[in-house]
Protein backbone atom coordinates (compact mmCIF):
# COMPACT_ATOMS: atom_id res chain seq x y z
CA UNK A 1 0.00 0.00 0.00
CA UNK A 2 1.21 3.48 -0.83
CA UNK A 3 1.11 5.53 2.37
CA UNK A 4 1.28 8.71 0.27
CA UNK A 5 -2.21 7.96 -0.91
CA UNK A 6 -3.68 7.72 2.54
CA UNK A 7 -2.15 11.10 3.29
CA UNK A 8 -3.45 12.67 0.07
CA UNK A 9 -5.30 15.85 1.05
CA UNK A 10 -8.80 15.01 2.30
CA UNK A 11 -10.64 16.82 -0.49
CA UNK A 12 -9.53 14.10 -2.90
CA UNK A 13 -10.96 14.99 -6.30
CA UNK A 14 -14.30 13.48 -7.06
CA UNK A 15 -14.97 11.57 -10.27
CA UNK A 16 -17.47 14.17 -11.42
CA UNK A 17 -15.01 16.98 -10.85
CA UNK A 18 -12.53 15.44 -13.27
CA UNK A 19 -15.34 14.67 -15.69
CA UNK A 20 -16.58 18.25 -15.52
CA UNK A 21 -13.06 19.62 -16.01
CA UNK A 22 -12.40 17.41 -19.00
CA UNK A 23 -15.71 18.47 -20.57
CA UNK A 24 -14.94 22.17 -20.12
CA UNK A 25 -11.37 21.72 -21.36
CA UNK A 26 -9.64 24.12 -18.96
CA UNK A 27 -5.81 24.17 -19.12
CA UNK A 28 -5.42 22.30 -15.82
CA UNK A 29 -7.65 19.48 -17.02
CA UNK A 30 -6.04 19.42 -20.47
CA UNK A 31 -2.72 18.71 -18.71
CA UNK A 32 -4.47 16.16 -16.50
CA UNK A 33 -6.04 14.46 -19.51
CA UNK A 34 -2.70 14.34 -21.36
CA UNK A 35 -1.11 12.62 -18.38
CA UNK A 36 -4.02 10.20 -18.08
CA UNK A 37 -4.20 9.42 -21.81
CA UNK A 38 -2.26 6.09 -21.81
CA UNK A 39 -4.24 4.83 -18.81
CA UNK A 40 -7.57 5.92 -20.29
CA UNK A 41 -6.76 4.02 -23.46
CA UNK A 42 -6.04 0.89 -21.43
CA UNK A 43 -9.41 1.23 -19.70
CA UNK A 44 -11.18 1.89 -23.02
CA UNK A 45 -9.64 -1.34 -24.34
CA UNK A 46 -10.54 -3.33 -21.24
CA UNK A 47 -12.66 -1.63 -18.54
CA UNK A 48 -11.95 -4.49 -16.14
CA UNK A 49 -8.42 -3.12 -15.57
CA UNK A 50 -9.74 0.15 -14.08
CA UNK A 51 -8.79 -0.77 -10.52
CA UNK A 52 -5.28 -1.85 -11.52
CA UNK A 53 -4.90 1.38 -13.49
CA UNK A 54 -6.08 3.38 -10.47
CA UNK A 55 -3.47 1.69 -8.27
CA UNK A 56 -0.74 2.44 -10.81
CA UNK A 57 -1.85 6.08 -10.99
CA UNK A 58 -1.79 6.36 -7.21
CA UNK A 59 1.85 5.34 -7.31
CA UNK A 60 2.66 8.02 -9.92
CA UNK A 61 4.14 11.18 -8.38
CA UNK A 62 3.08 13.44 -11.25
CA UNK A 63 -0.49 12.18 -10.96
CA UNK A 64 -0.53 12.78 -7.19
CA UNK A 65 0.81 16.30 -7.77
CA UNK A 66 -2.02 16.98 -10.21
CA UNK A 67 -4.52 15.53 -7.74
CA UNK A 68 -3.41 18.13 -5.22
CA UNK A 69 -3.96 20.86 -7.82
CA UNK A 70 -7.40 19.47 -8.60
CA UNK A 71 -8.23 19.47 -4.90
CA UNK A 72 -7.49 23.18 -4.77
CA UNK A 73 -9.53 23.74 -7.92
CA UNK A 74 -12.44 21.95 -6.25
CA UNK A 75 -12.32 24.19 -3.20
CA UNK A 76 -11.91 27.42 -5.15
CA UNK A 77 -13.94 27.00 -8.29
CA UNK A 78 -16.11 23.95 -8.80
CA UNK A 79 -19.87 24.48 -8.42
CA UNK A 80 -22.66 21.99 -7.83
CA UNK A 81 -24.18 22.91 -11.19
CA UNK A 82 -20.97 21.94 -12.97
CA UNK A 83 -21.01 18.53 -11.34
CA UNK A 84 -24.68 18.04 -12.21
CA UNK A 85 -24.09 19.06 -15.82
CA UNK A 86 -21.19 16.62 -16.14
CA UNK A 87 -23.48 13.80 -15.07
CA UNK A 88 -26.27 14.87 -17.38
CA UNK A 89 -23.85 14.56 -20.30
CA UNK A 90 -22.82 11.10 -19.15
CA UNK A 91 -26.34 9.95 -18.40
CA UNK A 92 -27.47 11.07 -21.86
CA UNK A 93 -24.58 9.21 -23.46
CA UNK A 94 -25.48 5.90 -21.83
CA UNK A 95 -29.18 6.39 -22.51
CA UNK A 96 -28.48 6.90 -26.21
CA UNK A 97 -26.99 3.41 -26.17
CA UNK A 98 -29.96 2.07 -24.19
CA UNK A 99 -27.81 1.26 -21.15
CA UNK A 100 -29.34 1.88 -17.71
CA UNK A 101 -26.78 3.36 -15.37
CA UNK A 102 -29.05 5.79 -13.52
CA UNK A 103 -28.65 4.22 -10.07
CA UNK A 104 -24.86 4.27 -10.27
CA UNK A 105 -24.79 7.83 -11.50
CA UNK A 106 -27.04 8.89 -8.64
CA UNK A 107 -24.74 7.18 -6.15
CA UNK A 108 -21.66 8.96 -7.50
CA UNK A 109 -23.48 12.30 -7.68
CA UNK A 110 -24.67 11.87 -4.10
CA UNK A 111 -21.11 11.20 -2.96
CA UNK A 112 -19.54 14.03 -4.94
CA UNK A 113 -22.06 16.70 -4.04
CA UNK A 114 -22.15 15.69 -0.40
CA UNK A 115 -18.36 15.91 -0.27
CA UNK A 116 -18.27 19.22 -2.16
CA UNK A 117 -20.70 20.70 0.36
CA UNK A 118 -18.62 19.44 3.28
CA UNK A 119 -15.46 20.91 1.76
CA UNK A 120 -17.06 24.28 1.11
CA UNK A 121 -19.21 24.62 4.22
CA UNK A 122 -17.66 22.37 6.82
CA UNK A 123 -14.01 22.14 5.82
CA UNK A 124 -12.40 21.82 9.23
CA UNK A 125 -14.72 19.08 10.47
CA UNK A 126 -14.57 17.22 7.17
CA UNK A 127 -10.76 17.32 7.12
CA UNK A 128 -10.54 16.11 10.71
CA UNK A 129 -13.03 13.33 10.03
CA UNK A 130 -11.16 12.13 6.95
CA UNK A 131 -7.72 12.25 8.56
CA UNK A 132 -9.07 10.30 11.52
CA UNK A 133 -10.68 7.77 9.15
CA UNK A 134 -7.48 7.38 7.10
CA UNK A 135 -5.27 7.09 10.17
CA UNK A 136 -7.39 4.44 11.86
CA UNK A 137 -8.40 2.57 8.69
CA UNK A 138 -5.54 2.90 6.22
CA UNK A 139 -6.69 -0.12 4.18
CA UNK A 140 -10.19 1.26 3.75
CA UNK A 141 -8.82 4.74 2.99
CA UNK A 142 -6.60 3.34 0.25
CA UNK A 143 -9.54 1.39 -1.16
CA UNK A 144 -11.70 4.54 -1.10
CA UNK A 145 -9.16 6.55 -3.07
CA UNK A 146 -8.67 3.64 -5.49
CA UNK A 147 -12.42 3.53 -6.13
CA UNK A 148 -12.55 7.28 -6.74
CA UNK A 149 -9.66 7.22 -9.21
CA UNK A 150 -10.98 4.10 -10.98
CA UNK A 151 -14.40 5.74 -11.35
CA UNK A 152 -12.76 8.92 -12.59
CA UNK A 153 -10.94 7.04 -15.35
CA UNK A 154 -14.03 4.97 -16.21
CA UNK A 155 -16.24 8.05 -16.51
CA UNK A 156 -13.74 9.85 -18.73
CA UNK A 157 -13.35 6.70 -20.85
CA UNK A 158 -17.15 6.54 -21.18
CA UNK A 159 -17.23 9.90 -22.93
CA UNK A 160 -14.81 8.67 -25.57
CA UNK A 161 -16.18 5.21 -26.29
CA UNK A 162 -18.49 4.80 -29.29
CA UNK A 163 -19.18 1.07 -29.23
CA UNK A 164 -22.20 -0.40 -27.41
CA UNK A 165 -20.24 -3.45 -26.33
CA UNK A 166 -17.49 -1.40 -24.70
CA UNK A 167 -19.95 0.99 -23.09
CA UNK A 168 -21.72 -1.99 -21.53
CA UNK A 169 -18.44 -3.22 -20.08
CA UNK A 170 -17.69 0.27 -18.76
CA UNK A 171 -21.19 0.47 -17.24
CA UNK A 172 -20.69 -2.88 -15.53
CA UNK A 173 -17.48 -1.70 -13.85
CA UNK A 174 -19.02 1.66 -12.93
CA UNK A 175 -21.97 -0.13 -11.31
CA UNK A 176 -19.72 -2.43 -9.29
CA UNK A 177 -17.53 0.40 -7.99
CA UNK A 178 -20.42 2.82 -7.39
CA UNK A 179 -22.09 0.17 -5.26
CA UNK A 180 -19.00 0.07 -3.04
CA UNK A 181 -18.62 3.86 -3.07
CA UNK A 182 -22.07 4.17 -1.50
CA UNK A 183 -20.80 2.27 1.55
CA UNK A 184 -18.14 4.95 2.04
CA UNK A 185 -20.62 7.80 1.53
CA UNK A 186 -22.92 6.34 4.18
CA UNK A 187 -19.98 5.73 6.52
CA UNK A 188 -18.87 9.36 6.30
CA UNK A 189 -22.44 10.57 6.79
CA UNK A 190 -22.79 8.42 9.91
CA UNK A 191 -19.52 9.72 11.35
CA UNK A 192 -20.99 13.22 11.22
CA UNK A 193 -24.16 12.02 12.94
CA UNK A 194 -22.33 10.39 15.83
CA UNK A 195 -23.68 11.23 19.31
CA UNK A 196 -26.83 12.86 17.94
CA UNK A 197 -29.98 12.73 20.04
CA UNK A 198 -31.81 11.06 17.13
CA UNK A 199 -29.59 7.98 17.39
CA UNK A 200 -31.06 7.02 20.76
CA UNK A 201 -33.21 3.91 20.99
CA UNK A 202 -36.82 4.82 21.72
CA UNK A 203 -38.41 1.37 21.77
CA UNK A 204 -37.92 -2.35 21.20
CA UNK A 205 -40.39 -4.88 19.78
CA UNK A 206 -40.64 -8.69 19.82
CA UNK A 207 -42.69 -9.59 16.78
CA UNK A 208 -44.16 -8.36 13.52
CA UNK A 209 -47.44 -7.20 15.04
CA UNK A 210 -45.62 -5.05 17.58
CA UNK A 211 -43.33 -3.68 14.90
CA UNK A 212 -46.26 -2.67 12.70
CA UNK A 213 -48.03 -1.09 15.65
CA UNK A 214 -44.99 0.94 16.68
CA UNK A 215 -44.42 2.08 13.10
CA UNK A 216 -48.08 2.91 12.62
CA UNK A 217 -48.60 0.45 9.76
CA UNK A 218 -51.83 -1.49 9.34
CA UNK B 1 -43.50 -17.72 8.45
CA UNK B 2 -43.42 -17.38 12.25
CA UNK B 3 -43.97 -13.88 13.56
CA UNK B 4 -41.22 -14.12 16.21
CA UNK B 5 -38.01 -12.31 15.40
CA UNK B 6 -34.56 -13.87 15.62
CA UNK B 7 -33.16 -10.40 16.37
CA UNK B 8 -34.92 -7.98 18.69
CA UNK B 9 -35.18 -4.65 16.90
CA UNK B 10 -34.09 -1.59 18.84
CA UNK B 11 -35.66 1.33 17.02
CA UNK B 12 -33.91 4.69 17.01
CA UNK B 13 -35.68 8.01 17.01
CA UNK B 14 -34.06 8.72 13.63
CA UNK B 15 -35.40 5.50 12.11
CA UNK B 16 -38.94 6.12 13.32
CA UNK B 17 -38.92 9.68 12.03
CA UNK B 18 -37.56 8.62 8.63
CA UNK B 19 -40.06 5.78 8.40
CA UNK B 20 -42.95 8.10 9.11
CA UNK B 21 -41.90 10.30 6.19
CA UNK B 22 -42.18 7.42 3.68
CA UNK B 23 -45.16 7.00 1.38
CA UNK B 24 -47.54 4.08 1.89
CA UNK B 25 -45.94 1.79 -0.69
CA UNK B 26 -42.44 2.40 0.62
CA UNK B 27 -43.61 1.76 4.19
CA UNK B 28 -45.03 -1.56 3.05
CA UNK B 29 -41.83 -2.54 1.21
CA UNK B 30 -39.72 -1.53 4.22
CA UNK B 31 -41.77 -3.62 6.65
CA UNK B 32 -41.45 -6.62 4.30
CA UNK B 33 -37.70 -6.17 4.19
CA UNK B 34 -37.51 -5.68 7.95
CA UNK B 35 -39.40 -8.92 8.49
CA UNK B 36 -36.88 -10.83 6.36
CA UNK B 37 -33.99 -9.12 8.10
CA UNK B 38 -35.24 -9.59 11.66
CA UNK B 39 -35.94 -13.26 11.03
CA UNK B 40 -32.38 -13.69 9.81
CA UNK B 41 -33.22 -14.49 6.16
CA UNK B 42 -31.21 -11.66 4.65
CA UNK B 43 -28.20 -9.54 5.52
CA UNK B 44 -26.73 -6.27 4.30
CA UNK B 45 -23.36 -5.00 3.15
CA UNK B 46 -21.10 -3.64 5.91
CA UNK B 47 -20.11 0.01 5.93
CA UNK B 48 -16.45 0.91 6.26
CA UNK B 49 -13.89 1.87 8.88
CA UNK B 50 -15.17 2.02 12.42
CA UNK B 51 -18.71 1.64 11.09
CA UNK B 52 -18.16 -1.91 9.87
CA UNK B 53 -20.73 -3.02 12.41
CA UNK B 54 -23.38 -1.09 10.46
CA UNK B 55 -24.88 -2.56 7.32
CA UNK B 56 -26.78 -1.33 4.27
CA UNK B 57 -29.73 -2.97 2.57
CA UNK B 58 -31.15 -1.36 -0.56
CA UNK B 59 -34.89 -0.92 -0.90
CA UNK B 60 -35.33 0.79 -4.24
CA UNK B 61 -33.70 4.19 -3.93
CA UNK B 62 -33.69 3.95 -0.13
CA UNK B 63 -31.06 2.45 2.13
CA UNK B 64 -31.96 0.66 5.35
CA UNK B 65 -29.07 1.13 7.76
CA UNK B 66 -28.81 -1.11 10.79
CA UNK B 67 -26.33 -2.72 13.15
CA UNK B 68 -26.37 -6.20 14.64
CA UNK B 69 -23.01 -6.21 16.34
CA UNK B 70 -24.60 -7.47 19.58
CA UNK B 71 -26.11 -11.00 19.69
CA UNK B 72 -29.88 -11.21 19.12
CA UNK B 73 -30.14 -7.43 19.00
CA UNK B 74 -30.66 -5.31 15.90
CA UNK B 75 -30.31 -1.56 16.07
CA UNK B 76 -32.42 0.06 13.35
CA UNK B 77 -30.55 3.25 12.60
CA UNK B 78 -32.24 4.82 9.58
CA UNK B 79 -34.12 4.35 6.33
CA UNK B 80 -32.55 6.93 4.09
CA UNK B 81 -33.33 8.09 0.56
CA UNK B 82 -30.61 8.46 -1.97
CA UNK B 83 -30.20 12.17 -2.52
CA UNK B 84 -31.69 12.14 -5.99
CA UNK B 85 -32.88 15.69 -5.43
CA UNK B 86 -29.27 16.61 -6.08
CA UNK B 87 -29.61 15.86 -9.79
Amino acid sequence: MNTQVVLTPPPTPSPSQALSGVLTGSPLYTTFLELLRPWIERVVNDPRVAEVVAQELLGNTEFLYLLTMLSQDMVLRVSEDELRNAYKVLHTKFREFDIDIEDSIEIVVEHDLWKLRQIKENFSSFTSMYIDFATKNSGDAYRYVTILVALMVLLIASIEVRSHEKLELLASEIKRLADELELYTLTFMLVFEKDKEENKVITTVRNLEELKRVLGVE
Amino acid sequence: MSNEFKHVPHISKRFKKSFESLDKEMKHRTVEKLEELLKGYISGEPLRGEYKGFKRIRIGKYRLIYSNSEPCKMYLYDIRPRETAYI
